[in-house]
């Protein structure tokens, strides 16, 4: 009896091309896709600062928020009454946080005071219950709104308003960034 | 000659009558009103409160359209050619317009980014897909957040037409006074109660700003997604999930009811208080304030009902 082997056509070539055709479409998918991709990278906050967004809790979250507006409104409060509002009127004008309601007693039952050391003004607010909410404190400068916090229970009055002094007081930055929704194409 | 004489006066007349007609619209030249253009009903509300009468507010889509589903129609682009600037959310509810601008006959239209200077917080449910980089876009659903973009609308729309400026921050700021009169008189009916010791389930991830104010956090998101359903597993899950974290409200959707809302009531037992989301309906000047004062009381109720 004769055998004869009879190979196939492909001579197993077959497997092969298959492996290189994927291998290529691998390939070129991940070169578009390294082309095409942005990097996003997450901007970290400086040592002495703390992120608005994520360190927050909802108590700080709101009064922080509050702060920002208020400087609005203080500022044009001050064009007109020629000094800066103290928290009473800023209470009387219905200006959170400085106002006296149940959200104050929600959020640490902070206690308003205009500071006034050297040159500078702050507007600091001694938290009540330092577990639900720190310490702030805003700077009365006409720049962007300068905001710190200090969660320790025993806060004192800061006796330079300086940076430097602050962040030895123990006070830290709140920085809060302006990122639109990863979903939209930028255009600013 | 007399025939001469009267063809110099009819001249003459007819130049002056050209005058008068064109005169009209050389002053209207001169005194050109703004046209601003708007995404969200809040956003409608906020501008023609800061420019009264002295310019005209446009909305980008059409009332009637349900902004989370809208897809920019060829009409609606085409508005965008007459527009002198578009405020926007732009931090993720009307993604939308950056498109439809970049292909209108105005790609370099000045934009107002509304938010640019409130602090955000992070999507909560389903939306914080994306590691945390996701933002969530409802600032308009909050008094205080609503205050900071209104006055950064007017001190930049006064950038752009500097004879109004001061008209348009002195509107702003009565506009932004009425609004905390609103919050205040939220708050005023709270005096003794402990809000923060609610614990709060909403349908949509949309309250968390307007939450803030009342020193509430959201403890549970129930929707997968805006306009979803859940699943009979999903919706299971969430009752569980309800009874375990002891859940004591819900704040549903006023301007999307859905069945399985009523589902998880009857399953859960947990009370049901509709919210709006201010995306519905006509838009109006005063639609904001109205709702708002709405989604106030509603906030207010829910923490007496539950006596906290």
């Amino acid at each position: 009896m004769t055998t004869q082997v009879v190979r196939p056509a492909g001579a197993g070539h077959e497997s092969l091309w298959v492996a290189v055709l994927s291998l290529s479409i691998i390939l070129l998918a991940a070169t578009v896709i390294s082309l095409r991709s942005e990097s996003h990278e997450e901007e970290s906050v400086a040592a002495h600062q703390i992120d608005a967004r994520r360190d927050l809790n909802a108590a700080e979250q709101g009064i922080h928020t509050e702060l920002v507006v208020a400087l609005d409104e203080i500022l044009m409060l001050q064009d007109e009454l020629q000094t800066l509002p103290e928290p009473q009127q800023l209470a009387e004008e219905g200006i959170p946080p400085f106002t006296n309601d149940s959200s104050t007693a929600t959020r640490g039952h902070h206690v308003w005071q205009l500071l006034h050391v050297g040159d500078d003004y702050a507007y600091q607010g001694l938290s009540g219950d330092s577990a639900v909410a720190g310490s702030f404190l805003l700077l009365a400068s006409p720049a962007d709104a300068d905001i710190w916090l200090n969660r320790s229970s025993d806060v004192v009055a800061p006796q330079n308003l300086h940076a430097d002094a602050l962040i030895a007081a123990g006070w830290r930055q709140v920085a809060s960034q302006y990122d639109a929704g990863v979903t939209r194409q930028h255009r600013h | 000659m007399p025939s001469r004489f009267v063809s110099r006066r009819l001249l003459a007349s007819l130049l002056l009558s050209l005058g008068a007609a064109l005169a009209p619209v050389l002053a209207s030249a001169d005194n050109h009103r703004l046209r601003v253009g708007i995404t969200l009903h809040p956003y409608y509300s906020y501008v023609s409160n800061i420019v009264g009468d002295r310019a005209d507010v446009v909305p980008l889509i059409p009332a009637g359209f349900n902004p989370h589903a809208y897809e920019p129609r060829a009409e609606d682009i085409k508005r965008i050619g007459e527009l002198d600037v578009v405020v926007l959310n732009g931090v993720g509810h009307d993604d939308f317009a950056d498109r439809m601008i970049a292909v209108s006959e105005k790609p370099d239209v000045p934009v107002i980014e509304a938010n640019a200077r409130v602090p955000l917080l992070a999507a909560t449910g389903q939306a914080a897909r994306g590691a945390g980089k996701v933002v969530n876009p409802h600032t308009f659903l909050s008094i205080t957040a609503s205050i900071a973009q209104i006055n950064n609308i007017a001190r930049e729309l006064g950038k752009l037409d500097p004879d109004n400026a001061k008209f348009y921050i002195q509107n702003a700021r009565a506009y932004g006074k009425r609004l905390r009169g609103l919050r205040a008189e939220a708050l005023g009916k709270l005096t003794d109660a402990k809000g923060s010791e609610l614990r709060v389930a909403t349908i949509h991830a949309a309250y968390d700003y307007l939450l803030r104010e009342f020193g509430l956090e959201v403890t549970a998101v129930v929707e997968p997604a805006h306009g979803i359903e859940p699943s009979p597993s999903q919706l299971k899950k969430t009752i569980d999930q309800l009874k375990e974290l002891d859940v004591q409200v819900i704040f549903s959707e006023m301007d999307f009811p859905s069945s399985y809302v009523d589902t998880i009531h009857r399953e859960s037992g947990v009370k049901i208080y509709p919210l709006t989301h201010i995306s519905y309906g006509e838009y109006t000047a005063r639609k904001y304030e109205e709702e708002m004062a709405r989604n106030l009381d509603t906030v207010v109720r829910a923490i007496q009902d539950e006596g906290v």
